[in-house]
């Protein structure tokens, strides 16, 4: 009897008590939910070049310290921005090797008008630490005359005068810390990208021609371009994919032009934005890269709103090439009406490019707040940001 | 003995029974989205979850480890439901001339579409946090911008941006006063940046009453607000101060205050002060507060230095282990060029005996700083108005000094992206708000 009496209080109990501990449960979710991504980020994923040396406080693991990424308008959080597989940290780090090495070098020669650098030719190598191979020990001076700046800082940790070619070894392997036998220690991204005017691993053409009209952020759309489609007029990358949007926006118009089905003038019963061939029997020449192309032109229609628009083949060129302005031997310089373009191609296009806007939770902007952002929400479960508490984000 | 044991029994039956049912309400509202969530946490987990079914208590409880991930959800979304009323709605009205917008999902007075034109946050109606909503007070600011333009004709600079109105011989009446306005059309004109903006006249009067839409008897509609804030070069409803000096700003005798004048961003700290100092140097605004960064970091800067204990290197005391200042103040005064008030001429000496780094900054910085202004010039009284204490503060160093970022929600500081109320921490209070938004889809 005993027993049993116990028995019943012990159960009577735990049902009392079950309400409260649904929500210690559901914490208790969102903290196993995001048990499987726990691991520190930072070890998690694969270095495939020993050069690309772990970054301390980089939240993200993408090569890219928090402080750094903060001071060059990159996300924090999001280790691969422009989801071409390749950490940010990476591409950035090559690209920026890339840029130094085109550079023009002065002296000898006559000066050069904005970006050059000197070279500090000195008698001596140094070892790669990762590799091995013998680097020579000097370096490169990088000069900004219009903006009077110069790399490397006179009070830089590693070099005060010059950006060692280890360094550019470094970041031809896709990092921009060092280790060798003299120089050790990392490069000043933010001074680096302002000093050579570059802001995005992202290697412009020459076909995108600078735009006329006023553009106040530089993403190559003009302020009234911009104000007229709606866009983000003090953003140069407002998807936050580092592609300036202007060329990403017309690489994607050239993308679906391409892919518009051709018919014949005033076919009926068609609903779906089509195009009608206007070619002619005749070239024409890209001033960029003399490329030929037909000097007759692409209607496109959008029967559904009763508009079309010419779009010269000069002008897919330079479209596939990031540009909406063009410069052709035959049709001369110009620009397209960027904003008849866009109503032309309607639905397509608002659908080609995803510009948000994400609603307060959607951590992985795929436009609802559901079980994935929730794995996501848990994995910084308690983490605190506060500069007080956690130095990596003082 | 045997009653006693059935009547237990009996009760336990229908305690059983009892919690089955709770759990099977609980699990109710839920049933919409049953498949979806199956279907997301077998992605997740490996495993396909099962729900609560009413009488198979105590399988469920067997596998209740199992269904805790449904729990998890089950309380995240009873955490928001408390929050669940319309913003939009919810905001209060103080002036009726404040006509609710449509599509407007933080109910500040500003549609979607123009905040994500103009760089505001869709879904945070008081990004500074001063308890007015944004719009509102970006119509303010517009209203005192476009006051202080000249009418068409009355420039004294052909590249002045200008306000014109064509009166015509009729009046409307706003509907909201009743007051009485000419019918005419009106707008802005900024040669400068060849765009203009036109609307009827009685926009303006419903702008000077802190809203972009207008309903007369006549016209109603909405001014397009990106390009009003284009024209007027405006973009932040933040009212400038005349202390806040531009980088280019030339002192006789002293030349440019500033020692470098680029500013990419525009926000009131030069391209070299950011890079030395880590800030963003291509987002003039980067903690989205609306306040451009300059001006914010200069308060904020002077905030701390008026919370540093004072230190009396001559009253025998041991200096303190933290930063702290050192009163110099001298017998006598200086002027503000800007608005003349007097000031002492001495200087705090500040040290951080840490970094043992220190930096002398005059009262005069002090009173440029809680203007939101790096530079500074101040003014003799004796002999009158030469040039006296000027410059511009070391920023980096100033920062390293004061240990800056110091608190959270000073300009640097990193939120997490869960961190949805911005208090540094990813915890329940944000859980409540990502609640509140469970399930909602913002997609096109």
């Amino acid at each position: 009897m005993r027993k049993l009496r116990r028995a019943y209080q012990k159960n009577q109990r735990q049902n009392k008590r079950f309400k409260q501990r649904i929500v210690s449960a559901g914490v208790a979710a969102v903290i196993t939910l995001g048990s499987s991504a726990s691991i520190s980020k930072a070890i998690g994923p694969d270095l495939p070049d020993p050069h690309q040396l772990s970054v301390k406080c980089d939240a993200d693991a993408d090569l890219l310290a928090n402080k750094e990424e903060t001071a060059i308008g990159y996300n924090v959080f999001r280790a691969d921005q422009n989801r071409n597989g390749i950490l940010d940290g990476v591409e950035l780090a090559r690209y920026c090797c890339e840029v130094v090495k085109e550079l023009p070098v002065y002296p000898p020669g006559p000066l050069p008008d904005n970006i050059y650098k000197i070279e500090h030719a000195l008698d001596g190598l140094e070892q790669c630490e990762v590799c091995g191979q013998w680097i020579h020990m000097g370096g490169w001076e990088i000069i900004n005359r219009k903006l009077n700046l110069r790399y490397p800082d006179p009070n830089d940790p590693m070099e005060r005068s010059f950006l060692p070619d280890l360094a550019l070894h470094y970041m031809e392997h896709g990092s921009f810390d060092c280790q060798g036998s003299r120089h050790k220690g990392r490069v000043n991204i933010p001074r680096l990208l302002r000093v050579l005017e570059v802001r995005y691993p992202y290697d412009p053409n020459e076909h995108q021609l600078p735009v006329d009209g006023n553009d106040l952020d530089k993403d190559l759309l003009t302020d009234n371009e911009e104000l007229s489609a709606g866009w983000n007029l003090y953003d140069a990358d407002q998807n936050a994919n580092l592609i300036p949007d202007g060329p990403e926006r017309a690489g994607r118009c050239a993308e679906i032009i391409d892919a518009l089905p051709v018919y014949e003038p005033n076919t009926p019963g068609i609903e779906e934005p089509y195009k009608i061939n206007y070619f002619q029997k005749g070239i024409e020449t890209c001033h960029i890269c003399s490329a030929l192309v037909n000097m007759g032109y692409w209607l496109v229609v959008n029967p559904k709103l009763g508009l079309s628009i010419q779009v010269p083949d000069i002008v897919c060129h330079y479209m596939k090439h990031g540009s909406f302005s063009f410069a052709g031997d035959v049709h001369g310089k110009g620009r397209i009406d960027l904003n008849l373009l866009v109503n032309v191609l309607g639905e397509r296009y608002k659908a080609s490019i995803d510009l948000g806007p994400y609603n307060l939770g959607d951590f992985n902007e795929d436009h609802i707040v559901n079980l994935l952002d929730l794995a996501d929400f848990s994995n910084q479960w308690l983490v605190s940001t506060d500069p007080n508490e956690n130095e990596c984000y003082r | 003995m045997r009653r006693l044991r059935r009547r237990a029994c009996q009760r336990h039956i229908k305690d059983n029974k009892k919690l089955s049912q709770n759990i099977q309400c609980h699990s109710e509202p839920f049933a919409a989205l049953k498949d979806k969530l199956c279907e997301e946490s077998t992605f997740l987990t490996g495993q396909t979850l099962r729900f609560a079914q009413g009488d198979d208590f105590k399988i469920l409880a067997k596998k209740f480890k199992r269904r805790i991930v449904s729990a998890g959800v089950a309380a995240a979304i009873t955490l928001g439901t408390a929050a669940t009323t319309n913003k939009a709605l919810a905001a209060g009205l103080p002036d009726p001339h404040q006509l609710p917008v449509s599509m407007d999902s933080d109910g500040d007075f500003l549609a979607n579409r123009e905040e994500f034109a103009i760089g505001y946050l869709l879904f945070d109606p008081d990004q500074n946090r001063n308890l007015i909503p944004d719009g509102v007070e970006l119509a303010n600011r517009c209203n005192s911008v476009i006051g202080s333009l000249p009418w068409q004709g009355q420039q004294t600079d052909p590249n002045q941006t200008y306000k014109w109105h064509t009166p015509v011989f009729g009046i409307e009446f706003c509907e909201i006063c009743g007051a009485t306005i000419n019918m005419g059309p009106a707008g802005i004109v900024n040669p400068r940046l060849n765009l203009s903006v036109s609307f009827p006249l009685i926009a303006l009067h419903y702008i000077e009453h802190g809203s972009f839409s207008y309903n007369g008897t006549i016209h109603d509609g909405r001014v397009d607000v990106p390009s009003l804030l284009r024209v007027l070069e405006t973009r932040f409803p933040y009212e400038p101060n005349d202390h806040q000096l531009p980088l280019n700003y030339v002192v006789k005798g002293s030349g440019q205050l500033a020692p470098d004048a680029n500013d990419l961003d525009r926000d009131l700290l030069a391209d070299t002060e950011e890079l030395a100092s880590g800030f963003d140097l291509y987002d003039a605004d980067q903690d989205a507060n609306i306040v451009p960064d300059g001006i914010e970091l200069a308060k904020q800067c002077s905030s701390v230095i008026d919370q540093l204990p004072v230190y009396n290197p001559y009253g025998g005391g041991l200096p303190p282990e933290k930063p702290y200042k050192i009163n110099y103040f001298q017998h006598g005064l200086e002027l503000c060029e800007i608005c003349g008030n007097q000031v002492n001429m001495g200087y705090w000496h500040i040290v951080n005996p840490k970094l043992t780094l220190f930096i002398d900054v005059y009262d005069i910085t002090c009173h440029y700083l809680s203007h939101g202004s790096f530079s500074f010039s101040g003014l003799k009284i004796d002999p009158p108005n030469g040039p006296f204490h000027n410059g511009r503060v070391k920023i980096a160093l100033l920062l390293s000094i004061l240990e800056m970022p110091k608190r959270c929600g000073d300009l640097g500081t990193i939120y997490l992206p869960g961190d949805i109320n911005k208090d540094c921490k990813e915890d329940l209070n944000d859980l409540a708000d990502f609640a509140d938004n469970w399930l909602q889809s913002t997609g096109p």
